[in-house]
């Protein structure tokens, strides 16, 4: 018994003194998070960057993984622990700040990006007069990606159903992708619909005006129903719906299984593209090789192109374009502030961006470097050029509360049970709903 | 109406009336007994609250200047009274309390009631085109630390209140005949008589830590305003009283409210529904196919049963995932409707369809492993039992209802309602069939089979919105406690446990 109950204490000391027991780990000099893909080429970077800083050689920079639309979703997990510097999309720059994720940039680095940079790109990247990112591209746009033998007549005034009868004559579709707000944005500007934010000092929003709901609204729904409702509709979102075989990128590069999907089910196989079933659909720059590798559209048949019009002979209602592009933040939090500065300065330069372009086909945002031949030259960056020249809006001052909204309606107009076939009254009852998500600030 | 007798007399659609009535007119000497039963019931109760305060004014009063200087002083009168070693740690404590309360705790619980007033400030270094923060107060650690206070508070104050008791108890003890335990003595009954206390020590150490503080953490998150655009630390939280709780139930006029409280109220109810097929499809069917299985004159008894096991091996997810492909637009359940010529059915479109499915496939999931505990129970019932309802001519039926379904309730009892609360949280089979699908334009961040724990998923992973989903996380809490203690004191296997074998 004696023996049983000295076990207990033993048991009740020890677990008492592993408590006490605490580990420490030192951190990096700087930690920067690029995506799986860019690994390799940001390797290259902080070699370079050593090589043209001999003061910060001795440095341990340090790589990490994070794709540049999920940093929001990394970063936010515990900002003073998430990397120095890291990539993102645009689209989430109001996220970042609120979090104190992003520091301000000033004096010589603010006039670098803003001479060197295209202007609508340093205007995403500021919210007001601060600027807050160093912009490294400006291909966050979307437009017309056509097949040249099943579309054979595109020009300035054809119209969305000019394209989907032309892909129902020869069995094919039109995949438009309705289920993602970034591109729904374009069905609605493109008809006049407007949104306008209010801030406050602070940089939080104070109030959000809409007439999604109003007359341009309704007549945005109207076509988006009549699309819906065509037999060569095929329709695409970002995952909205969630089913698989509807995503975007999946449809028309189809996707190996990444890590995370193997790690959840080994017999993860991959998606194959399904390009082929499409005579057209709207996209962006990074579906170019997908597309031109696969048999049926390759090279040849290929054109990317300015979007179509929504009114017949209204030259007006053309599908306009978000324009944005990815950016390279410094955390608030850093602790070597003046290395992560220089660093995320480097690595959007002229030379950085170059590479980007050679390596990743990724458009710049410098303008010393958009004025390269081969960039000039470059198909669908071309493609994007021609919708921005109609039809293209910075991506800025858009209101927090607007993608889950307009995804939701976008999923309600172009999959949900009865797609294609609702009454005016219910497309309306939608965009109040909508129009009620989008401007009650939570 | 006066006999048992007479009861057994009537007829059965009679007697059922009669309870009904009985039921009824029996309810307002119910209701008021359980009033008159409050203050019976309650005295006890504050008498034990009050105690504590008895003893303090007992000891202030009547306690010699040794013990009063106690108050003060914790553990002086032990020295006092030669328990020198005990008193000194009591001393120790208290000036170890109050050094950690002054130099860190009050940081913390000074700021409770606001969660902090400095919002983090950003200034550029115009010079070199910097920016630097400046900190300021962090909500939630003021939240989580300012909690770890009041507990330690409490902690602090009892022990605090036992030092005196013992103290007057040996001021007490001391003046009748002098003799005191001795430090020694103090410390083996630790080993001895005290055992227990050493013992649990360390799991009650752990259960406030990792479960009483932060579910308090969590209920008070409740009454906050955390969500995106008020993440620490660059911002503020605060708190706001009863409001989450009035947007759950529609108030506050908001537009917003009412989506919230619309999601909430069919979320709930999809929740019930759901658990209520879940648990009991899969109880039934996997009963049935169990009795048909262990019936007698079936062959190959071993092989169905490995079978089934062998559902079991494979990882809930993936036969998941591969359901949910299968019944996808061009799945192989849709293909073979279209070779029939109808189809297709997309359960991500349609709400009821969808719920259907999810019900359909979580008995495809679930079913083997009832079938595993079944026919352990059924092998158990003893077989003299249906001989003679046999002899008596009973039907199968007759069989099931009287004797298997009875002996299957009392010992699985405990069991159907721990699945039953296991569905109200079945996280898995919605999350990964469904993924909430399909979408609702008027729900608050969730789809039409998003059950609540989905929902609370959603609100904090992707919208960060903790706010809701501590409410939400109570409400579910409250579901489950009120089920299971009401479906525990029923069950049979709590009310007549000696009734087994």
């Amino acid at each position: 018994m004696k023996k049983v109950k000295l076990l207990g204490l033993a048991a009740v000391a020890l677990t008492a003194a592993a408590g006490a027991v605490s580990c420490g780990g030192s951190r990096a000099d700087l930690i920067v998070w690029a995506p799986q893909e860019h690994q390799a080429l940001y390797q290259q970077f902080i070699e370079d960057f050593k090589k043209a800083n001999p003061e910060y050689a001795e440095m341990n920079i340090q790589l990490g993984v994070s794709s540049e639309a999920d940093a929001y979703g990394n970063v936010s997990k515990s900002p003073q622990d998430a990397a120095d510097v890291y990539t993102f999309a645009n689209d989430q720059l109001y996220n970042l700040i609120n979090i104190g994720a992003l520091s301000e940039i000033g004096g010589t680095y603010k006039t670098d990006v803003e001479t060197k940079n295209s202007e609508g790109i340093v205007n995403a990247a500021k919210q007001g007069d601060k600027l807050y990112a160093f912009p490294i591209s400006s291909d966050n746009g979307y437009f017309l990606y056509l097949n040249k033998s099943i579309v054979t007549e595109y020009n300035e005034s054809s119209t969305f159903f000019d394209v989907l009868d032309q892909c129902a004559a020869k069995d094919k579709n039109f995949g438009v992708t309705m289920g993602d707000s970034w591109y729904g944005y374009g069905f609605f500007s493109g008809f006049g619909a407007k949104y306008e934010v209010e801030y406050n000092e602070d940089g939080t929003e104070k109030s959000i005006k809409t007439d999604y709901n109003g007359e341009k609204g309704l007549k945005t729904a109207e076509f988006l129903n009549d699309v819906a409702g065509h037999e060569a509709f095929q329709y695409l979102d970002g995952g909205a719906s969630k089913e698989t075989s509807v995503i975007l990128n999946n449809f028309i590069q189809g996707s190996l299984p990444t890590e995370e999907d193997l790690e959840k089910n080994p017999d993860a196989k991959p998606i194959p593209s399904r390009v082929n079933e499409l005579g057209a659909f709207i996209g962006g720059t990074w579906l170019y090789d997908a597309v031109a590798s696969d048999a049926n559209w390759g090279k040849e048949n290929t054109v990317c192109t300015y979007l179509p019009l929504m009114e017949k002979g209204n030259a007006d209602t053309r599908m306009r374009s978000f324009i944005g592009g990815k950016m390279i933040g410094v955390n608030g939090y850093a602790q070597n502030k003046d290395l992560a500065y220089d660093f995320a300065a480097f690595i959007s330069n002229y030379d950085a961006q170059m590479a980007r372009f050679e390596e990743l086909g990724m458009g710049p945002s410098n303008l010393e470097a958009l004025a390269q031949p081969e960039v000039e030259d470059n198909v669908a960056l071309q493609g994007l050029a021609a919708q921005v020249d109609k039809a293209g809006d910075a991506q800025i001052n858009v209101p927090s509360t607007f993608w889950n909204a307009l995804q939701n309606f976008g999923v309600y107009v172009g999959f949900n049970e009865g797609y294609g076939t609702r009454t005016t009254e219910e497309l309306q009852n939608a965009l109040n709903t909508l129009v009620s998500s989008m401007t009650t600030l939570k | 109406m006066n006999s048992e007798l007479a009861y057994l007399g009537l007829s059965r659609p009679r007697r059922f009336l009669f309870k009904t009535k009985h039921f009824f007119s029996t309810l307002p000497r119910k209701f008021a007994n359980f009033f008159k039963n409050i203050p019976a019931k309650t005295i006890p109760f504050l008498k034990k609250l009050a105690k504590p305060f008895v003893t303090l004014y007992d000891a202030f009063v009547y306690g010699d200047w040794k013990t009063r200087l106690s108050f003060l002083f914790m553990g002086f009168g032990m020295i006092a009274h030669k328990q020198v070693l005990k008193g000194l740690l009591y001393l120790l404590f208290e000036i170890i309390f109050i050094l950690f309360f002054a130099f860190w705790g009050w940081k913390y619980i000074s700021k409770f009631g606001t969660l902090g007033t400095v919002v983090q400030q950003e200034v550029m270094d115009p010079q070199t085109g910097i920016s630097h923060v400046i900190e300021g107060d962090n909500s939630t650690l003021i939240l989580l630390y300012g909690t770890i206070c009041i507990i330690a508070l409490i902690g602090a104050a009892y022990t605090w209140y036992s030092s005196i008791k013992q103290c007057y108890n040996l001021q007490q003890v001391y003046n009748v005949d002098g003799k005191i335990r001795n430090f020694k003595e103090d410390f083996k009954s630790l080993a001895d008589r005290q055992y227990y206390k050493t013992l649990m020590s360390i799991p009650v150490f752990g259960l406030v830590a990792f479960t009483i503080i932060p579910l308090i953490f969590m209920i008070f998150v409740a009454f906050t305003n955390w969500e995106k655009a008020t993440m620490p630390p660059a911002n503020l939280f605060t708190w706001v009283g009863f409001a989450n709780f009035d947007a759950l139930l529609g108030g506050g006029g908001l537009a917003e409210n009412a989506t919230f409280a619309y999601t909430f109220s069919d979320a709930l109810v999809w929740t019930l529904v759901w658990a209520v097929f879940a648990t009991f499809t899969n109880y039934f069917i996997g009963m049935l196919v169990a009795i048909l299985i262990n019936k007698k004159g079936v062959r190959c008894k071993k092989l169905w049963r490995t079978a089934l096991v062998t559902t079991i091996a494979v990882p809930q997810f993936v036969s998941l995932m591969l359901i949910s492909q299968m019944y996808s637009k061009e799945g192989i359940f849709n293909g073979i409707l279209a070779f029939f010529g109808t189809g297709p059915l997309e359960y991500t479109k349609n709400a009821l369809w969808a719920k259907i499915f999810v019900i359909l496939i979580n008995i495809w999931v679930g079913v083997p492993y009832t079938v595993l505990s079944c026919t352990g129970i059924l092998m158990n019932i003893p077989g003299d039992l249906y001989e003679s309802a046999k002899i008596d001519g009973a039907s199968p039926f007759r069989m099931y209802t009287n004797i298997t379904l009875p002996y299957m309730m009392f010992v699985m009892g405990p069991s159907l309602i721990s699945s039953f609360v296991g569905n109200i949280n079945n996280f898995n089979v919605i999350f990964l069939l469904t993924g909430g699908a399909p979408v609702n334009i008027n729900k608050f961040f969730a789809g039409d089979t998003d059950l609540l724990v989905t929902w609370l998923y959603n609100l904090t992973v992707s919208e960060q919105n903790y706010k809701y989903a501590a409410v939400i996380g109570i409400i579910v809490f409250v579901i489950v406690a009120f089920f299971s203690l009401i479906f525990y004191s029923r069950s049979k296997a709590v009310k007549n446990e000696e009734d087994f074998q």
